[in-house]
């Protein structure tokens, strides 16, 4: 088959499914080495790397609805997986495919769109994890966090606000872990693309 | 498949008895339900996990409550939060639930079967790309440990993307004659 007869279809489908099965290989390796070591909070170092390995696509394949697409082949991918637990992990996939898409989707990938989508993924991996806590356990989950957040401001001598303060310095370094992921994701994207024009 | 079902009623029964039944009574049902669970299905059993997993859980949370919870007990001239520790029951209980009626839906209905059937609708395509997907990931898991160990992080990354961007052509020619493929 040459080349000249793949249709843009074939074409556009030929890097979702490279990317979504190379981001489960990723997923595989990360995850066993985060496993592992049991480093706390793997499930945002995971969507960090999957945001980076997003933008890196967005940018050797600028093209819309591929990152949602490669999103859903990784998804997919971890259901057929022997893998007991594969709901929550199918979930944050694709929802972080999607939200690295909406970032990337006006301007392509660029620092900015990659700092956005980054940040969004690193905050839906830690927001998903309290929202299967709230559909799991039940409403008395978002009780004991506000009263948890309401003693950790009076320890750190901190006003009340709610949990607010708590919170919001955590987010804060979250988000800035995902967009500096996805910065990385933009910089091995562009050394790809280099090396392959080469 | 009938041991499936019975595991799938199991859990409606513990999710309609959390509903329906005082707090007090959710620790004695998880336990009769994760009981009768292994018993019916051992195959959906190992899928909920092993029970000493759903006691160390009951028990963190049982002690967060007692702590964190209303005030409404003394233990040992402790004061402690009897309400919190039930609500904690409470919760586990209807997480066992949700759990093994996912667990009990997923073997009743397995993602084989499911994608067989995509394969007869007009997402043919996805189902195709899903297939190729599944064959590749084992050789691309191989080939990131192989250039870890030979290489940084950056180095490994950048040789992901380039890997798959390569792959990408193969896969659309996969794609565009699959019949010449078998």
């Amino acid at each position: 088959v040459s080349a000249s007869r793949i249709t843009e279809s074939e074409r556009f489908w030929g890097h979702a499914t490279a990317f979504g099965a190379m981001w489960g290989a990723l997923e595989a390796t990360v995850g066993t080495f985060l496993h592992a070591l049991k480093i706390p909070f793997g499930g945002t170092v995971l969507a960090a790397t999957g945001a980076a390995f997003l933008v890196a696509l967005r940018v050797v394949y600028p093209k819309r609805g591929v990152l949602l697409a490669a999103g859903a082949v990784c998804a997919g991918v971890k259901l057929l997986s022997p893998s007991t637990n594969v709901v929550g992990p199918m979930v944050g996939i694709l929802v972080e495919s999607l939200l690295v898409e909406l970032a990337c989707l006006g301007f392509g990938a660029n620092p900015i769109s990659a700092t956005l989508g980054g940040a969004l993924a690193a905050l839906w991996a830690l927001s998903q994890k309290v929202l299967t806590q709230i559909v799991l356990y039940g409403a008395p989950v978002v009780a004991l966090y506000k009263e948890l957040l309401q003693r950790a401001e009076k320890w750190l001598h901190l006003a009340p606000s709610g949990g607010v303060r708590v919170v919001a310095p955590f987010a804060a370094l979250v988000a800035l872990i995902g967009a500096a992921a996805a910065l990385f994701g933009l910089r091995a994207g562009r050394a790809a693309l280099a090396r392959r024009a080469r | 498949m009938r041991r499936h079902a019975a595991a799938l009623m199991l859990a409606v029964g513990l999710l309609g008895g959390v509903y329906a039944a005082p707090a007090t009574w959710h620790a004695a049902l998880g336990i009769a339900v994760l009981a009768a669970g292994w018993a019916v299905d051992p195959l959906v059993a190992k899928r909920v996990g092993a029970p000493r997993r759903w006691v160390g859980m009951t028990a963190i949370l049982a002690a967060i409550g007692l702590w964190l919870g209303p005030m409404d007990g003394k233990l040992g001239g402790v004061s402690i939060s009897a309400a919190g520790a039930l609500a904690a029951t409470t919760m586990t209980a209807r997480a066992l639930g949700l759990v093994l009626l996912g667990s009990a839906a997923g073997a009743l209905y397995p993602a084989e079967r499911a994608l067989a059937r995509l394969r007869r609708t007009r997402l043919q395509r996805f189902a195709e790309v899903l297939v190729v997907a599944l064959d590749l990931v084992p050789s691309l898991v191989d080939a990131l440990r192989a250039a870890r160990a030979r290489m940084g992080i950056f180095e490994t990354f950048v040789f992901a993307v380039e890997h798959a961007s390569a792959l990408a052509d193969t896969v659309a020619r996969r794609l565009s004659a699959p019949e010449e493929q078998g």
